[in-house]
């Protein structure tokens, strides 16, 4: 086979699926949405097993894609986000008519994101960057009905046009400083001159925009509660955890010379989205708006593990990644299914979960213990190897607030897990109808949950894949 | 390939140019409340640094700067129709596109 | 092989329970518990026969950061692995008479808890001591919120962040350790002995595993989670806090403190010993007035520790041999005391002293029973607790009289506070006449005839611990002299 075509396998597959449906869409107009659903998630599923094979390393179009290993895994750990999610939003998009168009904007989103882990070239990373996120505000106003829905797209499309305003300014004054677009050229051309100082400091103003980190996550939380849940988690889990695999690679790459400088920065970064996000965390009332929150302080963690810059860095943020899509996609599980049925998103509409619904209490408070970072889940382990990577550079101070705020989160996440086993409820949630998909995506979440922290077989594999710094 | 009689002009008016303009843009998107001047706004502060980018490009004898203006044109252009057609929404269950009326998600 | 089947069966068990009929929960936990303590009981022998190669095993486990999944038993690890196999039938059996809702779960958080109880004391690396030390956690929260009285829920919450909070102090300085390891770093508690650290490194460092530990024992001033928590808890869940997880702390400042950071310990001892010794002595008062038996319990049991954790402070042969076998002493006590209440609970329908009064003359087993364990909490001679607190004191007195002085206030004031519970609870007027009570039942006395038994013979025959224990802790005071001797020569 072409050896270009294999490179580029995961972008075509999408491609392709993105084309089937397309073209589906014309030709079989009234196809019911369950037959819909299922080739669709059938379609998802090939895609991911398809990550496994015929992987191949190289550069394409002039050096402006690059695919080795390390990426090619971060893409599967994409596919397989977006494969849960999928299933989890079967019982919400059944009752939707417009199923071929979420899954068309939602792929292409993932299609950007390919785009921009691959990208070897400031344009390429522009181009893949837009893509994955255009395509997401016309997702967040998917409740065509709904005022929230549409205020969340509002914020969402205003704050991603704002920080690719301000990512541009940047990347335009590092090519003016150094006459290239290429990582590699860039890396060595760039010696610390204030302008690419400027530069880098809008770049990563650019980045904390979309990673949500403190002072850049007002867009937030309202995005989170406004968005269906399924484009909430996708907010969440896939688009953030792509977005901090490249910035790790451009940190790391690109403005390596420079790592000293940004070391501070993301110190502070990284303490400040903690502190604020955790703090915030403990006084919402809206489910969906506390996991906003959370993943603020889950951003602030990933953060000081990406500050180490060693090659431990790099495989404690993408295995850290790995093990918050599935305790994210747990939480998100429930509340999907819960929504879905019941269209209730409040924390108090929880009490008393247990008693209706023993087994998704047991995994929302699976998934929160592993988003709590506590032994023996595998949040514990991705957060431990963040903190080592983090621990690499000395900074002491840094781990010992780090662990301050991890005991703040255990109370606020706790809050929930309380509030379901233990509190009384007047009128208590029914028992929900689980069905095949989403059964098989919560399953999937739990056994990642608990084995992938104990076999750290694979973060040994990842580490292996990470480039020494 | 790139006209020499733009080097004439030294690169520091491009650049102080381009930042005031990027100023101007940032400093709308933060002050206005009306989401359609926003948006022009952002259109702002993209085509500063579209200046930015064709005149350092000018300046390196490099077309690389040029080609990438072309990208930030497609993608804005989808981006404002993206944009606008959520003002749209918004408007229709509205009838306002003033930004401080969407206070039903803060808190 | 042995060390890692006793890790393996709690897990085992614990999905046979989950995929069992509900009604055979506790027969399958009780049988599971028994099996563990079989296999105990045959590493206590290869032990003695000093043939240790079956009671370790390593594997690799994260090998970037150079953890192994690394565990054995030395003599102390033995002593506690042995009180934890031991208690965990008794605990279980003790649940028999209480109606358990949604079994399947309780048991298996049991089983759970015994994994971690297990994996603590016979991790030797730092890394994986750390996991199995919370991993405790969790099964012991559920335990106690769930299946606990009134108000358990703000009241484990507390608990539960409270002994979180201490260990990342914990993770942390374990994290920091890690940093200081020469070549590619490890986790091994032993490469940690081999450190030198300065003395101003140690006193960071000490304090981060004191805190750490405190809280879990708990030492004065970090007490305040546990009365509370024992008096909501279910029986259970209080056996298991005061019989077992109280031991994790102080086994963590024996393994930790004393042999990495001497120097810490030699600036901080004053300062911790004196607060150990305010704890007894409040806790003791405390006790003396306390009207719920429970509670009273409770607060004698920090007492004990307190004295337990001054002798480890103390770091001599004397008191650390004491801690040991007094840490095995008093989870035989303070269970069976538990379980004596939790009998008088059930018949009387409290255990409010002051509406209790003359059980010794319904129930005369009852009351034989009782009063050998109590004899054996308060340390008379011929019992086992006269061992471990001679030894503890001893210990004390070695590094200051006063502080033995203080600190044997504990004798006299549990004498005092045990024996007034015993008069107004045993003695004395019945209060209740309508109650028709029946003594000690078959299946109770199978389980409290043993304890009594244990109480007796380790009193009379305390070598059978304390050799054990003997050569690790030489070995440990060795570490740590030498390690003091290396700094001081820099």
């Amino acid at each position: 086979m072409n050896e270009a075509l294999l490179l580029m396998k995961p972008e075509l597959i999408v491609t392709v699926i993105i084309f089937i449906l397309l073209i589906l869409h014309v030709a079989r107009e009234n196809s019911s949405p369950a037959y819909l659903l299922n080739l669709i998630n059938g379609l998802l599923f090939i895609n991911f097993l398809c990550g496994f094979f015929f992987n191949r390393e190289g550069t394409l179009f002039g050096d402006m894609y690059v695919t080795n290993g390390l990426i090619v895994l971060e893409k599967n750990i994409l596919n397989l986000g977006m494969l849960l999610i999928s299933l989890q939003a079967t019982d919400w998009l059944k009752k939707k008519d417009f199923i071929v168009e979420f899954y068309v904007l939602l792929l292409t989103t993932l299609l950007g994101m390919f785009f921009m882990l691959s990208s070897n070239n400031l344009l390429m990373f522009y181009l893949g960057l837009e893509l994955s996120s255009i395509p997401l505000a016309a997702l967040a106003n998917f409740e065509l009905e709904k005022r929230k829905s549409s205020e969340a797209a509002m914020k969402f499309i205003m704050s991603s046009a704002f920080s690719s305003g301000l990512l541009l300014f940047g990347i335009s004054m590092l090519y003016g400083t150094t006459g290239t677009l290429n990582f590699a050229q860039l890396a060595m051309l760039i010696d610390g001159n204030p302008l690419q100082l400027f530069s880098f400091i809008l770049l990563l103003a650019g980045f904390g925009f979309k990673i949500s980190a403190v002072p850049f996550h007002l867009w937030t939380a309202d995005v989170y509660e406004g968005s269906p849940v399924a484009v909430t988690s996708y907010l969440s889990v896939i688009s953030k955890g792509a977005i901090l695999f490249v910035m790790a690679s451009v940190l790391f790459t690109v403005f390596k010379p420079l790592v000293e400088t940004w070391y501070n920065m993301l110190y502070l970064l990284a303490v400040l989205t903690m502190i604020i996000g955790n703090l915030f965390a403990i006084r919402q009332q809206n489910l969906k708006r506390f996991l906003a929150f959370s993943s603020i302080a889950q951003v602030g963690f990933i953060l000081i593990g990406m500050s180490g810059s060693s090659q431990e860095a790099t495989a404690s943020v993408i295995y850290f990644v790995l093990i918050y899509v599935f305790s994210n996609l747990g939480a998100f599980g429930v509340i999907a299914l819960v929504s879905a049925q019941t269209g209730k998103e409040e924390i108090d509409d929880y009490k008393g979960f247990y008693l209706s619904n023993p087994m998704l209490a047991l995994v929302m408070t699976l998934s929160l213990f592993s988003l709590a970072g506590i032994p023996p889940t595998a949040g514990f382990f991705g957060k431990f190897f963040l903190l080592m990577a983090g621990a690499g550079k000395g900074n002491f101070v840094l781990i010992t607030i780090a662990a301050l705020n991890m005991v703040i989160s255990l109370y606020y996440y706790l809050r929930i897990v309380k509030v379901m086993f233990m509190e009384k409820n007047e009128t208590p949630m029914e028992k929900l109808q689980i069905s095949l998909f989403p059964r098989i995506s919560l399953l999937t979440c739990m056994a990642g949950i608990i084995l992938i922290g104990f076999t750290t077989l694979l973060y040994d594999y990842i580490f292996s894949l990470s480039t020494s710094f | 390939m790139i006209p020499q009689i733009f080097q004439t002009v030294p690169i520091e008016h491009f650049v102080y140019l381009s930042a005031v303009l990027f100023v101007i843009g940032v400093v709308g998107v933060l002050t206005r409340s009306n989401a359609i001047i926003i948006f022009m706004s952002v259109e702002l502060m993209l085509n500063a640094v579209n200046l930015l980018l064709v005149s350092f490009s000018s300046y390196h004898q490099d077309p690389a700067g040029q080609i990438f203006v072309f990208f930030i044109m497609a993608v804005a252009a989808a981006e404002v129709a993206v944009g606008l057609a959520i003002i749209t929404m918004i408007y229709r269950n509205t009838h306002s596109v003033d930004i401080n009326d969407m206070s039903r998600l803060k808190g | 092989m042995i060390a890692i089947t006793l890790l393996l069966l709690p897990v085992i068990f614990a999905i046979i329970l989950l995929l069992a009929p509900a009604a055979s929960s506790r027969r399958i936990a009780l049988i599971g518990s028994i099996i563990s303590f079989s296999i105990t009981a045959f590493a206590y022998s290869q032990y003695l026969q000093e043939d240790f190669t079956k009671l370790n095993f390593d594997v690799s486990w994260a090998s970037a950061f150079g953890i192994r999944f690394n565990i054995g038993m030395d003599g102390i690890s033995l002593i506690l692995v042995l009180l934890t196999a031991l208690l965990y039938p008794v605990i279980i059996a003790s649940t028999s008479r209480t109606v358990i809702s949604n079994p399947k779960a309780f048991y298996s958080l049991m089983m759970l808890m015994q994994l971690g109880l297990m994996g603590v004391f016979m991790a030797k690396d730092a890394f994986l001591f750390y996991v199995f030390y919370e991993l405790t956690l969790i099964p012991v929260y559920f335990i106690c919120a769930v299946w606990g009285g009134d108000r358990s829920i703000p009241i484990t919450l507390k608990f539960f962040i409270y002994t979180l909070a201490g260990s990342l102090l914990m993770l942390i300085a374990i994290i920091y350790l890690y940093f200081k390891t020469p070549g590619s770093h490890t986790f091994d508690i032993q490469a940690f002995y081999q450190l030198t650290l300065t003395p101003v490194e140690q006193g960071w460092i000490f304090w981060a595993f004191f805190l750490a530990f405190a809280v879990k024992i708990p030492i004065f001033p970090f007490h305040s989670w546990q009365p509370d928590t024992y008096t909501v808890s279910p029986m259970a869940g209080t056996m298991l806090l005061a019989g077992l997880m109280l031991k994790m702390g102080i086994y963590g400042l024996i393994r930790f403190i004393l042999p990495i950071v001497p120097l810490g310990l030699e600036d901080w001892v004053d300062f911790a010993m004196v607060l150990c010794i305010i704890g007894i002595v409040y806790a003791s008062l405390i006790a003396w007035q306390q009207q719920d038996l429970k509670r009273l319990i409770a607060y004698s049991s920090i007492a004990h520790v307190g004295l337990i954790a001054a002798g480890v402070l103390a770091a001599n042969t004397a008191g650390l041999q004491g801690a040991i076998i007094q840490m095995f002493n008093h989870g035989i006590n303070v269970v069976a005391l538990f379980f004596m209440i939790d009998i008088i609970e059930n018949r009387y329908g409290t255990r409010w002293m002051d509406e209790l009064g003359g059980i010794a003359g319904q129930m005369k087993k009852l009351g034989v029973l009782f009063m050998i364990v109590m004899l054996g909490s308060i340390g008379l001679p011929l019992t086992n607790g006269f061992v471990g607190e001679f030894l503890l004191l001893m210990g004390m007195y070695v590094f200051n009289p006063w502080a033995a002085a203080f600190a044997g206030l504990t004798l006299i004031l549990g004498a005092v506070y045990m024996f007034r519970l015993y008069r107004n609870v045993f003695l004395g007027e019945v209060k209740d006449h309508k109650m028709t009570t029946s003594d000690v039942a078959g299946w109770e006395g199978f389980i409290l005839i043993p304890l009594c038994a244990i109480v007796i013979v380790i009193g009379i025959f305390p070598s059978i611990l304390l050799n054990v224990s003997e050569q690790p802790v030489q070995q440990l005071l060795q570490f740590m002299n030498d390690h003091k001797s290396g700094v001081s020569g820099l």
